[in-house]
């Protein structure tokens, strides 16, 4: 059985509408919902624990439903551990009584060796006020699961911590999660924190599923150019349609099969080269230009895009090279809704 | 500043100390068959009085005060408006014309109090539901700095009409307490056409029309007006706060109306909770005791009753020391609201 | 779901109910008795008291002159209520720091204490002398307001504006991000000048001629005592409930405005802005305002202990020890009362406000205005409702004793009249605590009433004491509801009111000093108690 199951889900939000979305995040697995500011992605994952009643819609956590026509469990009942953006920690409370306030079962000595295993042991009795932004937000950690919840729940886990500190705090989510056993959903914008704490992604935008399935097969064969672009960096070129065919600013490709309505050539980093400009090739403007692997990766301003390419030589900002695809070109849809359910 | 501190403290813990029974109040705790005297006297002078009756009585008197703000009407108002469930048990009115009203509206039982056989009969109701005593007259206060030859003074009501003292005179709007009464009976004894005509003349002599008495006094104090109207309690209050002023009781000449005199009065209220001790109140109220203490205190009242020492060294006449204006209670009374509605019309509200 | 969590939940909304439940009892239900006595006439439903309304020529005059009273009384307040804060937060001004906290000291003295002051010292009769007392006695809600929108402000964007613009224009530009903050208070200085019945009337004990609205409504109230028509005996509550319309109108205004502005995140506060050689000028701006404010009542009180107001003896310390014993003599218990009453004030208001607050906050945001309606009723007419609304009452006669008239109903009356100061101070600081900790909480598996006291309340605290001090001054100096209900007859500021009419200032001066030394010191009690150092109140 999935450990959360969510059923044509909608929330409308004024000019915004969360939704339809039906997804399934499988027992033990480690998912992350990834998408710009704005996506809804927040808003599913509050559903998801409480703090928002859908209006239409199911969602069962384990063999519980959570919320449907009739039902909406409030969160302390839907047995979620949740972790906040910025900690969300209670100012007047300290590190061991947050931990012994959240989980009423929770001795003083359990929560004295929980605090000790996210690495907090010295801070029993300090308050969220003198702690580091790294040590908030692995109290807000080991508060969540303080509870022995089924379902961990997190929201932007690493933006409030400081960069040089987020591989400590990656390592004692997948730790803690791993140890436990737990189904995590993992909400963030940003790609590196998704493909550090998460194997599955969803890609959402503006209120829908766009694209879902395992990281690795996302990040090499998207098949929307909205996950290309999001996921992969990869730049979008516009298209042409010419009936069977599509023009491109690289060249004209023949249009996929299967595929109907407008298209957009993708370019992800290493699909393109960049040579000396010369005048039968399209030429862009050097950004930047860096070593990589024997190689340069090169950043061209080409057809109102931000193109990463690939050189041979070096080649200074400002000058003008040719750009050239080396890869199959990747002919995609902006996005597709209709995503299935995995 | 730590002593600072620590007195602070004490002082905060002297008071909460004192507090003893706090929350409870004189008002406010109710136990069974306590009277309740709802009084429009100053509350300086006849508290202590009613705290006295009440360790005389063995009881706890509550107390309700009227407020200044009020003009002396806002607890015959509320015997009004509590007429269908009557709270209070004994009204102390430091008047009398809205006391006579409240009888005749039967707002307020008879009852022949031992304690006023001796109060002269013109200041007694027939029905015995009101008993009148000790009284403040109606005076002219003068301003000596400005006035100081007493044979410049003024000596009548008809003087406030007089151009000689054009924009220089004041009285208290005739809307409230003892210059409603006051006007209300001038207006009854001069009969509508020459009340009208005399009012007429006011306004044609720039006569300052105030909002009490307290102020008409003030302005006389101040030098804004040379004098003005006041009732006696007003002015002693000017006097023995060393203001140079004169007391004049008008209309002594032949043929002059004389002094109104507004006394007191008392009654007790119909279907007072509390029938017993308010009878016993009365009794002690309109003693010759408390006439002799009013007329002693800085209200210096003058007693109704002949043989009881008046206010002394003040400027006040004793009750035989001057001729009092003759005038129609009853009719005064229930003329009231009439002419009330009348003045507010004419002098604004 | 178990009974005990049933239980708990239940419980857990109980105290809302409960305070919806007051605020119908004590604020809405007497407003409702005053306007349905104005349509059952004797002999039935009548509109004749509405309809003889427009033919009152008084009334105009007297709406009119309330008007301009309330406009110029405001724009005093925000000259110096704004000034004050204007020059003293974020400025290079001398003693800044202890002048700004000083801008809400007037709030601690009763109005008429300010008016006694004044009119002790000149004539104060005409509209101007009035129109600044009140403007000078309502500048502390500008002054707060205007605090709280300075203190709202990124720096970083008032630097942008003058490294682009000069100081000028940044100064302007500052001026206008806090416009809606300044406006929200000058509508509360408004709305509490026009509401005001004390000051104007007791100015007119002092040689006013002139009325204003509120007096209007209270003449004709007295007048009741003499009424001769069922009109004549309603005119006071008709001509009042279209003001309450408006007041409450501009309340809701106010209100709209302090939630366009609400609390921002402030990056940066404002850098120390130079004032160059205008540094001493500019301070007489606060030192003016504080002078008259606070300095010219306190020190006319004083002298009035002393003797001033007296010609028969010099003034002496004699006389001061004889006023303070006159003043022992006579009003202790009133001045006690006083306290005991504003303590039970502030603490019932502060256990209705608490819950009324946080979901006013939270869940439903036009509570507030419901809570906010009674600042919308002046004091006085609240007064009249609640006496015609209660001194019959049998529900309040079960309850035994004369209830009407003790303590708990005036703590009651008291309460309705401010616990819109409370709630909306507290809903404007439970907005201020991150939602997110408290959805933290929701997760926990814990009794609602649990979470409430652990999570909820504690971080909530500083503003309860806030809320209650704040309170606990008002009730202390309340003037109009003393007036009017029985059950506050006791107190301390009625009786001072009542002295002072009756020309006894000696001891009118102590009580006045004792009831501040109150206000001032039961506040501080914490401080006292943890020795530790005074803290801004403001």
């Amino acid at each position: 059985m999935d450990a959360v199951t969510i059923l044509d889900l909608e929330l409308p939000r004024g000019s915004f509408h969360l939704g339809p979305l039906t997804l399934a995040v499988a027992r033990g697995s480690r998912t992350a919902i990834v998408g710009p500011s704005g996506s809804g992605k927040t808003t599913l994952l509050r559903c998801l624990a409480g703090f928002e009643r859908p209006t239409r819609g199911t969602i069962h956590i384990g063999e519980h439903t959570v919320v449907d026509a009739r039902t909406c469990l409030p969160p302390d009942r839907r047995g979620v551990g949740f972790v906040f953006q910025d900690g969300a920690l209670w100012p007047h409370l300290s590190a061991l009584q947050h931990l012994t306030f959240a989980a009423p079962g929770l001795g003083k000595d359990a929560a004295r060796a929980l605090l000790a295993r996210g690495g907090l042991g010295h801070l029993a009795d300090r308050k969220p006020d003198t702690i580091s932004g790294g040590e908030a937000q692995r109290l807000g950690l080991l508060r969540a699961l303080a509870a022995n919840p089924r379902v961990l729940l997190l929201d932007e886990p690493l933006r409030s911590v400081d960069v040089h500190r987020r591989d400590e705090l990656v390592l004692l989510i997948r730790s803690l999660v791993d140890e436990r056993g737990l189904t995590m959903v993992l909400v963030t914008h940003d790609r590196d924190e998704a493909l550090a704490l998460a194997d599955d992604l969803v890609v959402m935008h503006d209120g829908k599923l766009v694209e879902r399935g395992p990281a690795l097969t996302l990040l090499q064969q998207p098949r929307t150019a909205f996950a290309a672009a999001f996921l992969g960096a990869a730049a979008c070129l516009p298209t042409t349609d010419r009936g069977t065919a599509i023009e491109t600013p690289l060249g004209t490709f023949r249009r996929p099969n299967g595929t109907t309505g407008d298209l957009l050539l993708c370019v992800m980093p290493g699909d393109a080269t960049a040579t000396a400009a010369t005048a039968d090739l399209p030429a862009g403007k050097v950004l930047a230009c860096t070593p990589a692997a024997g190689a340069f990766s090169l950043r061209v301003a080409f057809a109102g895009q931000i193109v990463q390419a690939t050189a041979a030589a070096p080649h200074h900002a400002g000058a003008m090279v040719s750009v050239a695809l080396q890869a199959t070109p990747r002919l995609l849809p902006w996005s597709n809704p209709s995503v299935p359910s995995a | 500043m730590k002593s600072l501190r620590l007195a602070s403290l004490c002082w905060l813990l002297l008071l909460a100390g004192c507090g003893g029974d706090a929350p409870a109040n004189p008002n406010g705790t109710a136990a069974a068959k306590t009277p309740l005297v709802y009084c429009a006297l100053d509350q300086q002078f006849s508290e202590p009085l009613l705290r006295q009756f009440g360790q005389e009585l063995g009881v706890e008197v509550r107390t309700q005060f009227d407020s200044e703000a009020a003009k002396t009407i806002g607890l015959v108002s509320a015997i009004l408006e509590e007429q269908k469930a009557p709270r209070c048990d004994v009204f102390w009115n430091n008047e009398l014309a809205h006391t006579v009203r409240l009888a005749q509206m039967g707002l307020l039982q008879p009852y022949d109090s031992p304690a006023a056989a001796d109060v002269p009969a013109q200041w007694r109701d027939p029905g015995k539901r009101w008993t009148a005593f000790a009284a403040r007259a109606r005076v002219l206060i003068v301003n000596t700095e400005l006035l100081p030859d007493p044979k410049d003074w003024p000596s009548s009501y008809q003087d406030l009409a007089d151009p000689k003292w054009q924009g220089r005179c004041a009285v208290a709007k005739p809307l409230t307490g003892t210059t409603l009464t006051h006007f209300t009976a001038l207006r009854k004894k001069l009969g509508d056409d020459e009340f009208n005509r005399f009012v007429d003349q006011l306004f044609a002599n720039d006569v300052k029309f105030l909002q009490s008495n307290g102020a008409t006094m003030r302005e006389t104090v101040a030098g804004k007006v040379a004098w003005a109207f006041t009732d006696t309690d007003d002015y002693h209050v000017a006097k023995t706060k060393g203001h140079k002023v004169a007391c004049v009781f008008p209309d002594q000449h032949d043929g002059g109306i004389g002094t109104m005199l507004i006394p007191n009065s008392c009654g007790i209220v119909t279907g007072a909770p509390d029938l017993e001790h308010a009878k016993a109140l009365v009794d002690r109220i309109v003693s010759k005791q408390t006439e002799a203490l009013l007329a002693a205190a800085a209200g210096a009242q003058i007693p109704l009753r002949a043989g009881v020492p008046g206010p002394k060294d003040t400027g006040i006449k004793p009750i035989d020391g001057f001729r009092a204006m003759d005038w129609d209670i009853p009719g005064t009374a229930s003329a009231l609201a009439q002419y009330s509605a009348d003045f507010g019309k004419r002098f604004g509200l | 779901m178990t009974f005990a969590r049933r239980l708990a939940d239940l419980l857990h909304r109980l105290p809302v109910v409960l305070a919806l439940l007051f605020l119908a009892l004590f604020a809405l239900l007497p407003l409702g008795v005053l306007a349905w006595q104005t349509i059952a006439g004797p002999d039935g439903l009548t509109l004749q008291a509405w309809r003889e309304l427009p033919a009152d020529e008084h009334l105009l005059t007297r709406m009119f002159a309330s008007l301009r009273l309330g406009l110029a009384a405001t724009v005093i307040s925000l000259l110096l209520g704004g000034g004050h804060t204007w020059l003293c937060l974020g400025r290079e001004l001398p003693g800044a720091r202890l002048l700004l906290p000083l801008g809400v000291a007037p709030l601690v003295l009763p109005p008429i204490f300010v008016a006694m002051g004044f009119a002790d010292l000149g004539d104060m009769s005409g509209f101007w002398p009035c129109a600044w007392l009140l403007g000078i006695c309502h500048a502390p809600f500008v002054a707060v307001q205007a605090a709280r929108g300075l203190r709202a402000i990124d720096g970083r964007a008032y630097e942008a504006a003058w490294l682009l613009r000069g100081r000028v224009r940044a100064e302007l530009w500052l001026l206008r991000a806090i416009l809606p903050e300044l406006l929200a208070g000058c509508l509360l200085a408004f709305l509490f000048t026009v509401a005001d019945h004390g000051v104007p009337e007791f100015l007119t004990v002092k040689g006013k001629t002139w009325h204003t609205y509120a007096e209007g409504i209270f003449a004709r109230w007295n007048r009741r005592a003499v009424g001769t028509t069922f009109a004549d005996l309603q005119s006071p509550i008709v001509a009042a409930l279209p003001f309450i319309g408006a007041l409450g109108l501009l309340l809701w205004a106010a209100l709209r405005l302090r939630g366009k502005a609400p609390d921002r995140g402030v990056a940066r506060p404002l850098p120390i802005r130079p004032l160059g050689v205008w540094r001493w000028p500019a301070l007489l701006l606060p030192l003016g305002y504080l002078a008259a404010g606070v300095g010219v009542p306190l020190y006319v009180l004083a002298c009035w202990t002393a003797g001033s107001a007296q010609k028969a003896e010099p003034m002496s310390l004699r006389f001061v020890q004889r006023s303070f014993a006159k003043a022992i003599d006579q009003c202790l218990p009133d001045l006690l009362h006083s306290l005991w009453l504003a303590i039970g004030v502030a603490l019932v208001v502060l256990l209705l406000a608490v819950p009324l607050a946080r979901t006013a906050a939270r869940r439903r945001p036009g509570l507030e205005l419901l809570c906010a309606l009674p600042a919308a009723v002046p004091a006085i007419l609240l007064g009249i409702g609640l006496v015609r609304a209660f001194f019959d009452a049998a529900p309040l006669r079960a309850l035994g004793g004369d209830f009407y008239a003790g303590w708990g109903f005036a703590v009651c009356g008291y309460g309705a009249r401010f616990l819109p100061f409370a709630a909306l101070t507290l809903a404007a600081q439970v907005r201020r605590q991150p939602v997110a900790a408290e959805e933290a909480a929701a997760l926990v598996q814990r009794s609602a009433t649990a979470r409430a006291l652990r999570i909820h309340l504690p971080p909530l605290l500083p503003a309860m004491w806030s809320a209650a001090v704040l309170v606990f001054v008002l009730a202390l100096r309340e003037l109009d509801l003393a007036v009017v209900l029985p059950a506050a007859n006791a107190t301390a500021v009625r009786r001072l009111a009542n002295a002072v009419h009756f020309q006894h200032e000696d001891y009118s001066g102590v009580i006045a000093l004792l009831l501040l030394l109150a206000a001032v010191l039961v506040p501080l009690i914490p401080s006292l108690l943890a020795g530790r150092r005074l803290r801004s109140l403001s």
